[in-house]
């Protein structure tokens, strides 16, 4: 390794050892990683299928015994006492009642503090009482589901990993800002690192964050199946993105005067980063504005790979777009960074 | 050849003019300090020496070459202390030390040398946030020597320090400049300068008002006294009318012991010592070099 590369590698190191030891930076890191962890949770959360009910028969019928016949997935409790079976669905020990009235009369008891076990088996009970009564079926009506259901093929892991791209804005901003407050920028300036060398190691330490943070996320959230050419577009999308990221938060530190109005700053701009691509879809003139933010080319990159699995080849547009726009940032960053050295004082 | 030559150097901030016109040259070995109170224009020069800032006239040139945010060359050759503890409080000692090892190109080795050098080795693991104002003091001069410079630029280098922090380093100064480095150092403490400094050069409102080697300024600006311890054997009242005629510098009285201070350069010492031997039995007699502070007084007076 030769001398700038070590520089280089010496600031990568410190920004990463300092942001570890900074609860702050720690927390913008881990909280979205923790919120990660419980939409991977949501992941394997799948529609119910086995249901646990109570039949309560007032005249001698065979529903209870046709229910335990035909379907499987019924857990089923004979009751004797209707108000002993409306209480066994208020304290979650059955999911519902099916109260035999007559021949041709049922009363259904359905928990509604569950939502999902309550539609499901209002469905299900309407078919059971329906094959039961030997009505032929009125329709024929199939859903069928495209792709997986999965909440890591969702649009979920998009937003994730575009929020975890723009953790550059907001901490490589506030360790740089800080640097000047402390004054140890000045330390830097008066050692032989040229100001390319700054800035390189501290525009790659936000992007191997970012990117770190990413992979983890993705992880959490199960979305490793790609393939290789899915990660190939991944491992070009995602580093671009936080290099333009990254860069903003670097004119942000350059900029302010100090870390308070830098990380005020940073927070500020968090928004109009996000809203525009969030409001894209409402017109050609919101679409026309959020295309001048690398946000949008990000999501549209990240959405056509991460949803649609396309590879390099289908996102080539995103890419040109998130390169002029990492060229322009770092351009304008080390325009900015040499006036404020040439304004010192 | 010089090791700093800065040529009619002034800094301006809009219409605050920091720096006026000011030359002066270091050469190898010695160690040059530059006096003065807050204010005066030592920070910004430092500043432009050590190559942070720009010069708005004027040239400063080290090892040669002019100094400016732009030139790196020589960077490796100056070691720099500022007034402020600028270090990284969230690592450790040693952390941050080898952060700068990387950035100057020296060898890991240095930094345990100088860790035990300035005392430091056992607490070098612990974060600097825990680090006492000596103690951070300490790991910024190991820090500026550590690419084992030709030049030191200290700011103030033992400002607020406790006793032994001071000693320390001050001994580091003399022994660097004894192997013919350069020093070149900022400080309020004129006696530290008087120590410590072969040549300084005092300021005030951003001009050099006087330069030169502290023994010749003493000469040049200082007054030496002699102090007399006498106890009285006349009448007190007759005593205090003797020794009010010698219009003393100073007196001071410790029980029956009076201390009076006399101008050692003035004609009329001889005739003083008859007079104070008519009212006092002498005691004791010291005589006393003018200090730096009284150079820089009377150099501001005259100013």
């Amino acid at each position: 390794m030769g001398a700038k590369s070590r520089r280089i590698w010496a600031f990568i190191r410190k920004d990463l050892l300092e942001s570890i030891r900074n609860r702050s930076i720690l927390i913008a890191v881990v909280l979205p990683v923790v919120a990660s962890l419980l939409f991977g949770v949501l992941d394997n959360v799948q529609t119910p299928k086995h249901f646990s009910i109570a039949v309560y028969e007032e005249e001698n019928s065979d529903f209870s015994q046709f229910v335990k016949g035909i379907a499987l997935n019924f857990q089923v409790q004979v009751v004797t006492d209707l108000d002993h079976g409306k209480e066994l669905v208020q304290s979650g020990q059955v999911h519902g009642l099916i109260a035999v009235q007559a021949e041709d009369s049922f009363a259904v008891f359905l928990d509604s503090g569950r939502p999902v076990y309550f539609f499901a088996l209002s469905e299900h009970i309407t078919e059971l009482v329906e094959v039961y009564l030997g009505l032929p079926p009125r329709y024929h009506l199939e859903i069928i589901p495209v792709g997986d259901t999965k909440v890591s093929r969702s649009v979920l892991p998009v937003w994730i990993t575009i929020t975890m791209s723009m953790i550059g804005v907001m901490v490589v901003s506030g360790m740089f800002a800080e640097e000047k407050d402390t004054k140890t920028l000045e330390a830097i300036g008066v050692s032989p690192v040229g100001y390319g060398e700054l800035l390189l190691g501290k525009g790659l330490f936000g992007v191997l964050l970012s990117c770190g943070t990413v992979l983890l996320m993705l992880a959490l959230n199960r979305v490793l199946g790609l393939g290789l050419s899915g990660w190939a577009a991944l491992g070009l999308l995602v580093p671009m993105g936080a290099a333009c990221f990254t860069a903003i938060g670097l004119l942000i530190g350059v900029i302010s005067s100090g870390q308070s109005t830098a990380r005020s700053a940073a927070t500020i701009l968090y928004f109009p980063l996000l809203f525009p691509t969030l409001v894209s879809d409402l017109s050609s003139v919101t679409r026309l504005l959020a295309s001048f933010l690398p946000t949008f080319h990000l999501y549209a990159g990240l959405e056509a790979v991460l949803l649609h699995r396309q590879a390099v080849g289908g996102i080539l547009p995103e890419l040109a777009a998130l390169l002029v726009f990492s060229i322009v940032l770092v351009a304008g960053t080390r325009f900015a960074y040499k006036r404020m050295v040439n304004s010192y004082d | 050849m010089t090791v700093i030559d800065v040529r009619g150097l002034s800094k301006r901030y809009g219409q605050f003019t920091a720096v006026d016109d000011i030359t002066f040259s270091v050469h190898p070995g010695e160690v040059f300090g530059f006096l003065g109170p807050n204010g005066v224009g030592k920070t910004s020069t430092i500043r432009i020496l050590t190559g942070l800032s720009r010069a708005t006239e004027g040239s400063c040139r080290v090892f040669g070459e002019e100094m400016s945010p732009d030139n790196r060359r020589i960077r490796g050759r100056i070691g720099v202390v500022f007034e402020e503890p600028n270090l990284y409080a969230r690592l450790s000692g040693w952390e941050n030390l080898q952060f700068f090892a990387t950035l100057y190109g020296a060898e890991r080795r240095k930094i345990t040398d100088l860790m035990e050098e300035f005392q430091l080795a056992e607490t070098g693991k612990k974060p600097v946030a825990n680090y006492s104002k000596g103690m951070k003091q300490r790991l910024l001069i190991c820090r500026a020597l550590l690419s084992d410079p030709d030049l030191l630029v200290l700011d103030e280098p033992t400002s607020g320090l406790d006793l032994a922090s001071v000693e320390l380093i001050r001994s580091r100064i003399q022994s660097f400049a004894k192997v013919g480095k350069t020093v070149f150092m900022s400080t309020h403490s004129l006696e530290e300068a008087d120590e410590l400094c072969g040549r300084v050069a005092f300021l005030n409102h951003g001009k050099i008002i006087t330069e030169g080697d502290p023994a010749a300024l003493k000469l040049r600006y200082g007054q030496e006294y002699v102090q007399f311890d006498l106890i009285p054997i006349v009448p007190l009242a007759a005593f205090w009318d003797g020794i009010g005629a010698l219009q003393p510098l100073k007196i001071e009285q410790e029980g029956r012991v009076v201390s009076v201070l006399v101008d050692l350069t003035g004609e009329t010492l001889g005739r003083d010592v008859d007079r104070l031997r008519r009212v006092g039995r002498i005691l004791r007699v010291h005589s006393q070099e003018a200090s730096l502070r009284e150079v820089f007084k009377s150099v501001l007076d005259a100013d």
